[in-house]
């Protein structure tokens, strides 16, 4: 792996604790991890920009997070905490704001968002005013309506082998099977896209592929007098991370800025014990 | 009841088009009546029509029902400039041509001359006494009309009976004996269409035919000695008839935005494939990759005995404006012309799956009506800069429609204090608003915008319930005592 390359790689904070070293040498062995864990086809190596990470911007969420960030070039998972449908604001915000961070850094290109029919039914479709008010460009949005999972996931792959895009984004209502979110995976790995995938139902059991699950429940924003309706918040937890300790977090979204904040309350608190991580 | 048609066996007995069925019946006893049926007619012309596109894209169809036909009077144009040396000349490709209707049970009379006037005139009337397998008879050399059409009676100038009758009444019964009349003369005794059908005729006036179908300015063909069967063989063509044809767009400096495909079956059917593409394209890898989804539903029967490809649709090519923001927004990298290229393979690929409508962006639209607010957009077209919202008024997701839900809400402005929407009750935790929007009265006729026929407004709250789910909704019009307003919910935030 060239110098070059990681030198663009945003730093891994030291930590209060110290656990984190951000040291080349680190960054190169988690590099190979990845690599090792993403094998391409045909045996190539895999793609130029799966060395990168996308910082979140919140230095809690970073750290817990081996790369500093959300890993480009790699599959991502969302779900709702209660998978019917109760989080689909929520979870939908979530994804959201991660492609706010996802944009704000290098990644040039638009996005491919891949809906299938029951999702648009049941919770709307994607809405450029509040979209852009959240800190996204709809200018920078394609929108592929598909009408079944395996339509949604057929597309993503197709944006995934396209290596002009920033980013593909999916909603399905059941997570894809092993085989299939290892193709998007590899499809990732090879053309440096990032892909997040949002499982509507999703138990939060299935097998997968991916580098990071994340969980994602609807909060009651913060009660200003006389404000109204505050900021989105949700509790995030971060149930799966290869090469990551599982974690949660109450987080506020400051549209304004297009970041992360920390809400007090239960922040720090970790999450269940890691669960079973597999090897894509 | 009247004769519209017959075969030869019953003209060759007699019977004439226009006779009652009692007449026709004295003069045949055995004859077979079948019921006319003027709409089935036309569409076995029209795909008669469509079937000609083998041998040009300028099919034109007659419906005019001029003239004595043998069997019809509705006949087809075919312009085969320029085409007759694929199929090794002018009489090769009317006997060809004949042969292949003959085949499918039509007995047809055919001519080519000059003019569309000189050639319906032989095709009608020039070989009467000849029989039709001798196609020969029926090319006018160039430059022959004149002679070929003076011994032809006046009705071949496609004339109506009136103008026939009155030409008769004066003794004017061939084509060749209006050659040395003045023109003037004729017309103020016979009206204008006289004059005008000779000089098409003729050729000393120009008469357009206008094509059954839009013709492709760019078109490549196979034609198959054997016919062909098997998906390998109609991949092979099409790759082959793709390179071919964006040779041809490439020599002119253009891209294809849409190509068609058409295999015609040797039982005269054609089966008919279409692509359409996002930016302008002719990489040859492109275009296979789009027909190549699609091929097999194209079948080829008992076999093909010919394919066109054509590009009704084109586009100067390179074409670099583009819509999407390709750009990183700090680094202002101007876009690579590949960079969009793979952007557009990829769109139409997706729009090739999905159906074009189903890829898309959104562009933003000068309307408060937040359904109308936004339009969707070509997948690569420049859109307009979204106006600046303020934070947090418009939810991430949109209901399309809105959906009707239960309030309970304190009188006459306060926000709900719990509604019921798809079964679920939710008790509100906090709520902001009401946004006020008003009805668009100039364009309320006919829009479906809920409520607007009315002329009411909208009353917009942003609620929270307890879970802390975020929603978007409104009242539908003002409160008015006596009776409950109607609540609907229209989007989720985040």
């Amino acid at each position: 792996m060239a110098a070059p390359h990681v030198s663009s790689v945003s730093p891994v904070r030291p930590t209060a604790h110290g656990e984190h070293k951000a040291s080349f040498a680190e960054l190169r062995r988690l590099i190979h991890a990845i690599e090792r864990a993403t094998p391409s086809v045909g045996g190539a190596v895999a793609g130029p920009a799966a060395e990168l990470a996308a910082p979140l911007g919140l230095a809690v969420l970073d750290q817990a997070l081996p790369a500093g960030g959300l890993v480009r070039g790699a599959l991502h998972e969302v779900r709702p905490a209660n998978p019917s449908g109760a989080d689909a604001g929520a979870s939908a915000g979530f994804v959201s704001a991660l492609l706010v961070r996802l944009l704000a850094g290098e990644a040039s290109g638009p996005v491919l968002w891949c809906l299938g029919a029951a999702g648009r039914r049941e919770t709307g479709r994607p809405y450029g005013p509040g979209l852009a008010a959240f800190g996204l460009d709809p200018n920078r949005l394609l929108f592929a309506w598909a009408r079944r999972d395996a339509d949604v996931l057929w597309a993503m792959r197709e944006g995934l082998g396209c290596s002009q895009l920033a980013a593909v984004i999916g909603e399905t209502e059941a997570m894809p099977d092993l085989a299939a979110s290892r193709r998007l995976q590899l499809a990732a790995g090879a053309s440096g896209v990032t892909a997040i995938l949002l499982g509507r139902r999703a138990l939060g059991s299935e097998p997968s592929a991916a580098l990071t699950r994340w969980r994602v429940a609807a909060m009651g924003s913060e009660h200003v007098p006389g404000e109204g309706v505050g900021r989105p918040r949700w509790q995030v937890a971060l149930e799966r991370c290869r090469g990551g300790v599982p974690h949660d977090w109450v987080l506020e979204w400051r549209d304004e800025t297009g970041d992360f904040a920390l809400a007090a309350a239960l922040s720090g608190r970790s999450a269940e014990p890691a669960q079973a991580r597999l090897a894509g | 009841m009247i004769v519209a048609a017959l075969n030869r066996a019953a003209e060759e007995a007699g019977v004439r088009p226009g006779q009652t069925l009692s007449d026709a019946r004295a003069i045949m006893p055995a004859l077979a009546v079948e019921p006319g049926d003027a709409a089935a007619d036309a569409a076995t012309l029209d795909s008669l029509a469509t079937w000609c596109g083998r041998y040009t894209p300028w099919v034109a169809l007659d419906h005019a029902g001029l003239g004595a036909g043998l069997g019809g009077a509705h006949g087809l144009w075919l312009d085969v400039s320029g085409c007759a040396a694929l199929f090794g000349g002018e009489a090769a490709l009317l006997d060809d041509l004949q042969r292949r209707l003959a085949s499918f049970g039509i007995e047809a009379r055919a001519a080519l001359a000059d003019t569309p006037g000189a050639a319906w005139a032989v095709a009608r009337y020039g070989h009467a006494g000849v029989g039709l397998a001798n196609s020969n008879a029926g090319v006018v050399p160039p430059g022959g009309a004149r002679a070929a059409l003076a011994g032809l009676p006046v009705a071949a100038l496609r004339l109506g009976p009136v103008e026939v009758e009155a030409l008769d009444r004066v003794g004017l019964r061939r084509i060749g004996e209006l050659y040395g009349m003045p023109r003037g003369a004729l017309a103020k005794r016979f009206g204008p269409t006289l004059g005008r059908r000779l000089d098409q005729a003729l050729g000393a006036a120009h008469e357009p035919l206008s094509p059954n179908r839009p013709v492709a300015p760019y078109r490549v063909q196979r034609l198959f000695a054997e016919p062909i069967a098997g998906p390998e063989a109609i991949e092979a063509v099409t790759r082959a008839l793709v390179e071919a044809l964006t040779a041809k767009l490439e020599a002119d400096g253009r891209g294809a935005r849409r190509l068609e495909l058409a295999l015609y079956r040797v039982d005269g059917t054609v089966g008919e494939l279409a692509i359409g593409t996002s930016l302008a394209v002719r990489e040859p890898r492109h275009l296979m990759r789009l027909f190549a989804e699609r091929l097999e539903r194209l079948d080829a029967g008992f076999g093909a005995d010919a394919m066109v490809l054509s590009a009704p649709l084109s586009d100067p090519l390179p074409r670099l404006q583009l819509g999407l923001d390709l750009e990183a927004r700090r680094s202002h990298r101007p876009c690579a012309p590949e960079d969009v290229a793979a952007l557009g393979e990829l769109v139409d690929r997706l729009s090739n799956r999905l159906g074009a409508a189903n890829v898309q962006r959104q562009a933003p639209r000068q309307s408060h009506i937040p359904e109308r607010a936004v339009v969707s957009a070509a997948p690569l077209a420049p859109v307009g800069e979204w106006p600046a919202q303020g934070r947090r008024e418009r939810p991430l997701r949109l209901l399309a429609p809105p959906e009707p839900i239960e309030v309970i809400a304190p009188i006459p402005d306060d926000p709900p204090v719990m509604f019921r929407w798809r079964r679920a009750v939710h008790r509100v935790r906090a709520a902001s608003g009401p946004e006020r929007l008003a009805p668009e009265w100039w364009r309320a006729t006919g829009m479906a915008a809920v409520g607007e026929g009315e002329g009411r407004f909208r009353d917009y709250y942003r609620v929270e319930d307890e879970a802390g789910r975020r929603f978007w909704l409104f009242r539908l019009g003002a409160f008015r005592p006596g009776s409950s307003p109607a609540w609907f919910m229209h989007g989720l935030s985040g």
